[in-house]
């Protein structure tokens, strides 16, 4: 019995013996033809997202890439990714393996693992790292961030493509946000939301994820039929975002700086903030170069939000590539927020009290190139619009002052000729010669005129004068019945006409004003009323200078009437009045009119006008 | 407040170099404050705590000041990994100041508006100290001079000899009288001796002045009157005067006049 026993043990041992050398032998077999044969097959691990995955073999007890030849690289991904479920292939890693390699290929995909594969001796073989599967693939396009855009997936053959924001909310958005690590959804933007429309396809509608998804696909969605435009594409803002914005200024290129994280916006500590970072930042935002960073009066306070501060090397360019610390309270003791004036803000930011600080307020704009910390000027260069606006407005009051001054000489030369007619109500038409004759000899007799190019300026002045005086036109007009009004054209035309003979030499009217502006002064009314008396014909003598065959005397004329007018009515109604006949000399003439009635807000007819024209036209020479 | 350690309070002037600082240790009952003199016009170099090697996790290096109203006021950030620092002041500190590679704040031009306390702040791992330091900015006089010297000097007769001018000093100097090397003690009778100071409002600094009326005695012809200012930073003296002493004659001298 023990005999047997024995044997039997023994001959266990032996087949065990022989069983091992059987197996140390195929050992020492794979050892020898380790080239050819490799001890482990090709594992595929899936990364976190569900649809990457690494291929990884193990070699000298390392995990390592696997070599695949070039053909059966592009294959095998394509395949592991279909059975994963995952669509195709998005993109992979490889590097190129050394010449020589034993490379794998045609193998079959059995559960997560390479098998029976070939082994090969290739050039140009492909070590593959990551796989990343098409429906893996997302990005949130047009977003200031990578962390916020309109979401947009992938396939092959039509690439990125949207998706359509029906039932869209948060859960589907936190999918999107989890995928490119952006922590989770803040917000969901649908149609007309911050982020512009995509175009191409649009691949999925009507999402309904629990938001554990490890991408869009995996979610219950409408694929292939919607009914979205790609007005309605969605987008999301998530958590952690990376944004910056200036607020408190006058506009988005000034303020402080504030800096976006999980939904709130906390502050930065001036004391890490420098050149370096104001320049980033402006640049960031589009704003220009950095015109102001450091020395705010008064400064400016923290939120209750995180203090952040940041290491910034010159070498960065953009805010995010420093390494960012948040709520250092003892690095952020007593500091104040950092705040930052970009040269593209357009504004005034603060009022300085320092009177060394650098005062945006009360300096002139200086050119932006010469902006430092030190320096003080209104950040904005003096744009072509600007300086385009300055020189329109500069003419406009060279012609206002031009067409009131011949206002005033021709008003106070039908004042003269006003107080005439009423002095002599019945006085037939053909005695106006006389009349102005008359007129001028006593204009001649009360002002000093010496030359007779200056008469007719006289009664202009004599007209002025009783135009400042409010009550005098008051008179004025209460003298005057609407009876006389034809009357009163007639005259006021021959004055015109003779007053436009006179000056049709432009050279002379020249003469005219200046004689003009000298004795103005000499009268009692002041500079400013004078100004009323310019102002008022600044509209209508741009107008009227610039229509064609235009009598440019015609014009100040009528601007005297409302001028005159002025002082006793409100500038505004004036102004309105001016519109109402600013269409051409016709309604100056009107106008003029209206200054020997009560009411000056007549409309005017135009036939009035016409009439005064054509009398014009036919009778050009009328002497004094 | 606190005490002020004897060495500080009256430094002997005569030789002292011009160009170092004085260090004082003032004691006081809650902190030690440094105190740092610098000159009038030069570059001011304020240490930052005294100098220490800077620790191995520095963040950053901030100077500060306490400004007129009584607030604090930034002066320059230094942050370690940066070369430059950031000068955040906003006035007359904003083109003088820098800092050096030991930390030491450098202000240049300096005057007596720099006489204040700035503070070294230094914040480096979870620590953040800070080092204050009281500045003082001292000038010596000009050279003194004596002006409005008497024509002459009358015998037994008290007249005003001169009047010793020792201009834009901060503290102000101590001008004494000497005739001869000797230094001449008013006694109200013989000698008066009448000082004044005057600031200048616009820089601060001071302006002694000291009139001498002095008795002249016969043998006082042929003294030598100098007078000096006496000053912290160096004692100056002026060029040495002699005065005509008239003697008043009892009886004719010998031989005529």
């Amino acid at each position: 019995m023990n005999l047997v026993k024995l044997i039997l043990i023994l001959q266990t041992l032996q087949s065990c013996q022989a069983y091992k050398d059987d197996s140390s032998q195929t050992g020492k077999r794979a050892s020898q033809s380790d080239l050819d044969k490799n001890q482990t097959e090709p594992y595929i691990t899936q990364q976190s997202n569900a649809c990457s995955w690494s291929p990884r073999i193990l070699r000298a007890e390392k995990w390592t890439s696997v070599t695949f030849t070039a053909e059966y690289r592009d294959q095998v991904a394509n395949q592991i990714c279909m059975e994963l479920g995952c669509g195709g292939v998005y993109s992979l890693s490889e590097t190129s393996a050394p010449p020589d390699s034993t490379c794998l290929t045609n193998c079959t995909y059995h559960e997560y693992r390479l098998q029976n594969c070939s082994h090969v001796v290739r050039i140009n073989c492909s070590m593959v790292s990551d796989v990343v599967c098409e429906h893996q693939a997302v990005r949130l396009a047009e977003g200031e961030h990578r962390c916020a855009g309109r979401v947009e997936l992938w396939r092959e053959g039509q690439q990125w493509g949207t998706v359509c924001d029906d039932e869209w909310d948060l859960r589907d958005a936190d999918v999107v946000c989890a995928q490119l690590g952006c922590g989770y959804a803040l917000s969901v933007t649908k149609q007309g939301g911050a982020f512009p429309q995509g175009k191409d396809s649009i691949y999925l509608d009507e999402l309904n994820c629990t938001g554990k998804e490890g991408n869009l696909w995996q979610c219950p969605a409408s694929r292939e039929k919607h009914d979205c435009g790609h007005k309605e594409d969605a987008g999301v803002v998530c958590s952690e975002l990376k944004a910056v914005r200036l607020t408190g200024g006058v506009d988005r290129c000034s303020g402080k700086v504030e800096i976006h994280r999980n939904g709130s916006w906390g502050t930065v500590c001036d004391v890490c903030w420098g050149m370096d970072e104001a320049a980033m930042v402006c640049s960031m935002l589009g704003c220009g170069e950095p015109f102001r960073y450091v020395a705010f009066n008064p400064p400016f306070t923290h939120n209750d939000g995180t203090l952040w501060y940041y290491k910034c090397k010159s070498s960065h360019t953009n805010l995010w590539q420093c390494e960012e610390f948040a709520n250092k309270t003892l690095w952020c003791t007593d500091s104040k927020a950092a705040a930052l004036i970009c040269s593209g803000s357009h504004g005034r930011y603060i009022p300085v009290t320092t009177e060394a600080a650098t005062t945006v307020l009360s300096r002139t704009p200086g050119p932006v190139t010469t902006a430092s910390v030190s320096n003080d000027g209104f950040p904005f260069s003096m744009s072509l619009e600007l300086l385009g606006c300055i020189s329109l407005s500069f003419l406009l009051l060279m012609a206002l002052v031009t067409n009131a001054l011949l206002c005033c000489h021709y008003r106070r030369r039908d004042a003269v000729l006003v107080q005439q007619r009423h002095a002599k109500l019945q006085t037939p038409t053909e005695h106006h010669d006389k009349d102005y004759r008359d007129s001028v000899n006593l204009i001649k007799v009360t002002t000093s005129s010496p030359t007779e190019n200056d008469v007719p300026s006289n009664p202009r002045y004599q007209w002025t004068q009783s135009s400042v005086d409010s009550t005098s036109v008051d008179t004025d007009y209460e003298q005057w019945d609407l009876s006389t009004e034809t009357a009163v054209h007639m005259t006021t035309f021959q004055n015109s006409i003779r007053y436009k003979q006179d000056t049709r030499n432009p050279f002379m009217r020249a003469t005219a004003l200046d004689s003009l502006s000298e004795e103005v002064d000499s009268f009692d009314s002041s500079s400013t009323s004078s100004e009323e008396c310019y102002e008022n014909t600044g509209k209508d003598v741009e107008n009227l200078v610039t229509s064609e065959g235009m009598d440019p005397w015609q014009p100040p004329v009528t601007h005297n009437a409302n001028n005159h007018l002025m002082p006793s009515r409100n500038p505004d109604q004036t102004h309105s009045h001016d519109q109402g006949v600013s269409d051409g000399k016709s309604g100056d003439y009107e106008e003029e009119g209206h200054l020997y009635s009560p009411d000056p807000n007549q409309s005017s007819s135009e036939g009035d006008y016409d009439d005064i024209a054509n009398y014009l036209d036919s009778n050009p020479e009328q002497g004094y | 407040m606190g005490l002020r350690s004897g060495l500080c309070a009256d430094q002997s002037s005569s030789s002292t170099p011009i160009s170092t600082n004085h260090f004082c240790m003032d004691l006081t009952l809650f902190r030690s404050t440094v105190t740092v003199i610098g000159l009038y016009g030069e570059t001011i170099e304020v240490p930052c705590n005294n100098g220490t090697a800077k620790p191995d996790d520095l963040i950053f290096t901030k100077w500060k000041y306490v400004m007129d109203d009584g607030t604090n006021g930034d002066l320059l950030v230094k942050q370690a990994h940066k070369e430059e620092a950031q000068i955040k002041a906003m006035d007359g500190y904003k083109d003088r100041v820098s800092i050096a590679a030991n930390s030491s704040l450098m202000i240049q031009r300096g005057s007596l508006v720099d006489q204040r306390t700035f503070t070294c702040m230094v914040v480096y791992g979870s620590n953040l100290d800070e080092h204050p330091v009281d500045v003082l900015v001292h000038k010596k006089p000009l050279p003194p001079q004596i002006k409005d010297k008497a024509k002459e000097l009358e015998n037994s007769k008290l007249t005003s000899l001169g009047v010793c001018m020792a201009a834009d000093a901060n503290p102000a100097a101590v001008i004494m009288w000497f005739k001869n090397g000797k230094l001449l003690v008013a006694d109200g009778k013989t000698i008066i001796i009448t000082p004044s100071v005057k600031m200048d409002p616009s820089t601060g600094l001071s302006t002694t002045t000291s009139g001498l009326q002095y008795t002249a005695v016969k043998s006082d012809v042929g003294a030598k009157f100098t007078c000096t200012a006496k000053h912290n930073l160096e004692t100056l003296v002026s060029a040495p005067e002699t005065f005509i002493i008239h003697c008043e004659w009892t009886t004719p001298p010998p031989g005529g006049l």
